[in-house]
């Protein structure tokens, strides 16, 4: 259940299959699924020449040329696939797509091949972008693919569609046919468990497979369950380099470093090729210090004996070992200047004061305390307007059924401070959206004195101050695979089974963080007879977490408003 | 891992659109005449290499550029210069079998295999070179060139120089593993031969003078010096030719793990650059329109500077015209008809 290697061996068939010099054709959503699972030097190494997209309509005929197209079945690509194919611009097309077609489309094309140029048509099942080897994403970003209809409840009908047939891409490349369980709270959830279903019954012989002993379940997760992970800050590689900079498909900008190189100005962190990144991009700050240290003396050391040429020896060891040394070089460079810059902003953010308070809000009930170091880090200049926000979220979400609550307060503080109405109208839609009412199970772990106590002794436990969190998917996890999760609490939508589960597809609807491909990744490893995969319909950080908030926000008019201020005895709907 | 195969489906509709029969004689019809095209040309292209052993060049957008005909040499090249490392290595490993002193034998055809090999390499760098610049119109790694024959070219080239050097660094390596080896040796046989004088030389002390035995062997040591020493200067001469190739190639492939080698970054440049031509032809549509406009205002500007010199003249000849006119032809009639109706329109008021 290697999602990388899967997603690779399905582009290396396609353009293995076929010798002679050949074009790649991919489209929107095929491109990012190719990029990251591949390079264009083995593109190039396998006679694949040139690589365009479909709906260019630019590009020149050659007719010495093959191609290989490889689409998803959207009537965008297949309308550009009728075009090219009336006027076919290469000698032979072989035509892959990355999910079910319907019989209408293939009619479709078949009627407009006149010139007979179609040798192949072959459904492919790489319909989702395998960002970790058990991390995937449908890449459903807000303002372009928005998940949410008017309402959190109620999906977007493209996004419900989008999200079903990856989820089909994804079952039928591992080829899995797993029962599907769900958040009870989340209609959400369960609309896409009964989506799917029903999709998988409607391709028997694809999903004809053989039956497991224990069936694999895939597991339907609303992200507004756990809106405390996506807003903490993480502290290990990966995670932190997309909450400060984002990664976008394996790519950073970098733009906006100061003084930075030219060829430095994007970078790519690609877990598959960069054996640095793929060893430390779960470790944690501290350690990734000590990492890039050595990383950099190793290199210093190279380029000395590299460096000093005396003798025709010397050139020929040179030579011989330039390659290599000019990869590290390029990949020590790379990661100095990235860790550098996190190190930079760190100090100028003020993130490690921040990040403290942030896993005392997540992690313990200390109101007075926290409210002190809250206004204070409101008033302080230094700290970032998204910070001061996302502190003043979590203590909100913490504290909001606890009657003395300051939320009122703190939004005037924050309005104070210069901070747009705008975006303090977030704080409410939040609470509207993934507060107390809207979750199921403990969050916080405060509503009885058992968990209060399990809390306690868990905040003994922990052994560094700014990584206490754990996501609400970590006991979620240990329960399904000790086979004692609720059936009230996690339904199944159809059959069930009490065995404990050897796989688990976990597919979160809102995003999943890195956080929780951290997780996945650690409990893959320390676990052995046990394969998570997890997913989402995006990888998200706190900011394209609060944007897709924001953007059904501003849609639905009045949920952000505040209704009336927070009084003592009211324990719930203090926010509407 | 699962695929679904839908062409049988897609054939079947395909043949029910009824473009089956027809279109294959039509198709067959252009394989023919394809043929026939392809025929003549070849033969052309045959009498010309017979004849001065140069290609004819076919501008034609369907036909495969030039280049392919070299992309394909480079390829037997390649595969020509795969089998005689496998010879040579042959060959390595029976002159490092130990004991054997007649190693000359092989020594010459080891040093022709080498020659032949690197000379292999510099031809193959030299065509795979010829391939960037054929496709032309001075466009080097770094032009963002829009035109898609360039960039195909490009890439060839670009998968070809990796291949290339891949082999040439396997090559180099196994040279240097050799060469390592063969020094080895050569210490040995120094300090044997060491050895074996000290003793001959120990043991006719007194004499102090050598038998022609022992001048025979230190004749032949010598020599056997020489020529290892000859070995590896051709050896060490390989391998710096061997760099000078390296370098230039690495300057065409692509350095992994950067942006370069990212699928993505390559369509975005594309599309980027086909804008950027779109914005090129605009402008000069614009550019041109311009020109026409500014081609009709200066037609207008010229009509009209004509038309006022003829609306100067006119008049002017009129004026000119009329001073003699007026002098020549008494004013008198003229007055009088005034005065007429001057008196005509008078006349009935005064009463």
């Amino acid at each position: 259940m290697d999602l990388i290697k899967t997603v690779r061996t399905y582009v290396e068939k396609m353009i293995t299959q076929t010798s002679g010099m050949k074009i790649l054709l991919l489209d929107a959503d095929t491109t990012p699924v190719v990029s990251v699972v591949t390079t264009q030097s083995t593109l190039l190494e396998k006679e694949t020449y040139l690589v365009d997209r479909v709906d260019n309509r630019q590009r020149d005929k050659m007719k010495h040329l093959k191609c290989v197209c490889f689409v998803r079945p959207t009537a965008d690509s297949i309308q550009a696939l009728v075009d090219e194919l009336r006027d076919p611009r290469y000698s032979k097309y072989y035509l892959f797509f990355s999910n079910t077609l319907k019989k209408s489309m293939i009619e479709r094309l078949a009627e407009v091949d006149q010139h007979e140029v179609v040798q192949e048509v072959q459904e492919f099942f790489a319909d989702y972008i395998a960002v970790n080897p058990d991390l995937f994403s449908l890449n459903m970003i807000a303002p372009r693919n928005p998940i949410y209809a008017d309402t959190v409840h109620e999906w977007d009908p493209r996004a419900l569609q989008r999200t079903t047939e990856g989820l089909m891409g994804v079952l039928l490349s591992l080829k899995r046919k797993p029962l599907i369980r769900y958040e009870r709270m989340s209609a959400m959830a369960k609309k896409l468990g009964e989506e799917l279903n029903y999709a998988m019954h409607q391709e028997p012989q694809l999903f004809d497979l053989q039956p497991a002993d224990t069936p694999p379940i895939l597991l339907l997760v609303d992200r507004r369950n756990d809106p405390v992970t996506p807003l903490l800050l993480q502290w290990t590689y990966q995670a932190m380099v997309h909450e400060i900079l984002g990664i976008n498909n394996g790519r950073v900008d970098m733009s906006g470093v100061p003084d930075i190189q030219p060829d430095l100005k994007e970078i790519v962190l690609s877990v598959d090729q960069d054996p640095f990144f793929r060893k430390f991009m779960f470790s944690n700050w501290g350690d990734l210090g000590a990492s890039i240290k050595e990383y950099a003396d190793e290199y210093q050391r190279q380029h000395k004996s590299t460096m000093r040429i005396e003798s025709v020896q010397d050139m020929k060891r040179f030579v011989e070992e330039y390659p290599e040394f000019r990869k590290l070089s390029g990949n020590v460079s790379k990661h100095v200047t990235l860790v550098g810059e996190l190190y930079r902003l760190q100090l100028a953010y003020k993130l490690l004061e921040v990040s403290e308070l942030e896993q005392n809000l997540a992690c313990n009930e200390s109101h007075a305390s926290d409210l002190r170091a809250l206004e204070k880090m409101i008033a302080d200049p230094k700290i970032r307007e998204e910070n001061k926000l996302r502190l003043t979220l979590l203590y909100a979400l913490r504290y909001e059924k606890s009657g003395n609550n300051s939320i009122q307060q703190l939004v005037e503080l924050l309005q104070h401070q210069g901070i747009s109405d705008h975006k303090t109208t977030l704080i409410a839609a939040v609470l509207a959206f993934t507060g107390a009412d809207q979750r199921q199970g403990d969050l916080f772990q405060n509503q009885d004195i058992f968990a209060r106590g399990r809390n306690v002794l868990k905040g003994l436990k922990a052994k560094n101050v700014f990584t206490r969190h754990e996501p609400l998917l970590a006991q979620t996890l240990d329960q399904i695979l000790k086979g004692r999760l609720k059936d009230v609490d996690y339904p199944f939508v159809q059959g069930g089974s009490r065995d404990r589960p050897q796989e688990v597809i976990v597919f979160f609807v809102g995003g999943a963080t890195y956080a929780e491909a951290r997780l996945v990744s650690q409990l893959n490893a320390s676990t052995p007879g046990v394969r998570v995969v997890l997913g989402g319909t995006n990888v998200i950080n706190s900011a394209s977490f609060l944007d897709e908030i924001q953007d059904v926000a501003d849609r639905v008019p009045g949920t952000g408003r505040l209704t009336r201020r927070p009084s003592a005895h009211r324990r719930s709907g203090n926010w509407r | 891992m699962t695929t679904r195969n839908r062409t049988p489906l897609f054939l079947q509709y395909r043949l029910s659109y009824g473009h089956g029969d027809s279109s294959h004689l039509s198709r067959a019809q252009t394989l023919v005449s394809d043929a026939a095209e392809r025929a003549g040309l070849m033969a052309n292209a045959a009498d010309m290499d017979g004849a001065d052993g140069t290609a004819t060049v076919i501008e034609m957008s369907v036909l495969p550029p030039q280049w392919v005909d070299l992309m394909e040499e480079i390829n037997e090249d390649m595969d020509s210069i795969r089998s005689k490392v496998s010879e040579l290595d042959e060959l390595h490993r029976r002159q490092l079998l130990p004991g054997l002193d007649e190693g000359v034998r092989y020594e010459r055809d080891i040093e022709r295999k080498q020659a032949e090999i690197t000379s292999s390499f510099r031809h193959c760098q030299q065509k795979i070179k010829r391939i960037g610049s054929s496709t032309g119109r001075g466009g080097g790694p770094d032009a963002a060139a829009a035109d898609e024959d360039e960039r195909l070219g490009r890439n060839v080239r670009t998968a070809l120089a990796t291949r290339l050097q891949e082999m040439s660094s396997a090559f180099r390596r196994k040279q240097t593993g050799f060469l390592q080896k063969l020094k080895q040796r050569e210490a040995r046989t120094k300090g044997l031969l060491f050895e074996s004088t000290l003793e001959s030389g120990e043991g006719d002390a007194a004499s102090s003078a050598f038998t022609k035995d022992q001048i025979a062997l230190v004749d032949d040591a010598t020599e056997a010096i020489q020529r290892r020493d000859h070995e590896i200067q051709e050896i060490s001469r390989s391998i710096s030719d061997l760099a000078n190739i390296f370098q230039d190639l690495q300057t065409m492939v692509i350095d992994q793990g950067t942006l370069l080698d990212r699928i993505d970054y390559h369509i975005e440049q594309v599309h980027t650059s086909t804008r950027g031509a779109v914005e090129e032809l605009d402008k000069a549509e614009h550019y041109q329109k311009r020109t026409r406009k500014t081609k009709l205002i200066l037609l207008l500007i010229l009509i009209i500077i004509g038309l006022i010199i003829i609306i100067i003249f006119k008049p002017r000849r009129g004026a000119v015209e009329e001073p003699p006119a007026t002098p020549a032809v008494p004013a008198t009639p003229e007055l009088p008809i005034a005065d007429r109706v001057l008196s005509l329109d008078i006349g009935p008021d005064v009463p």
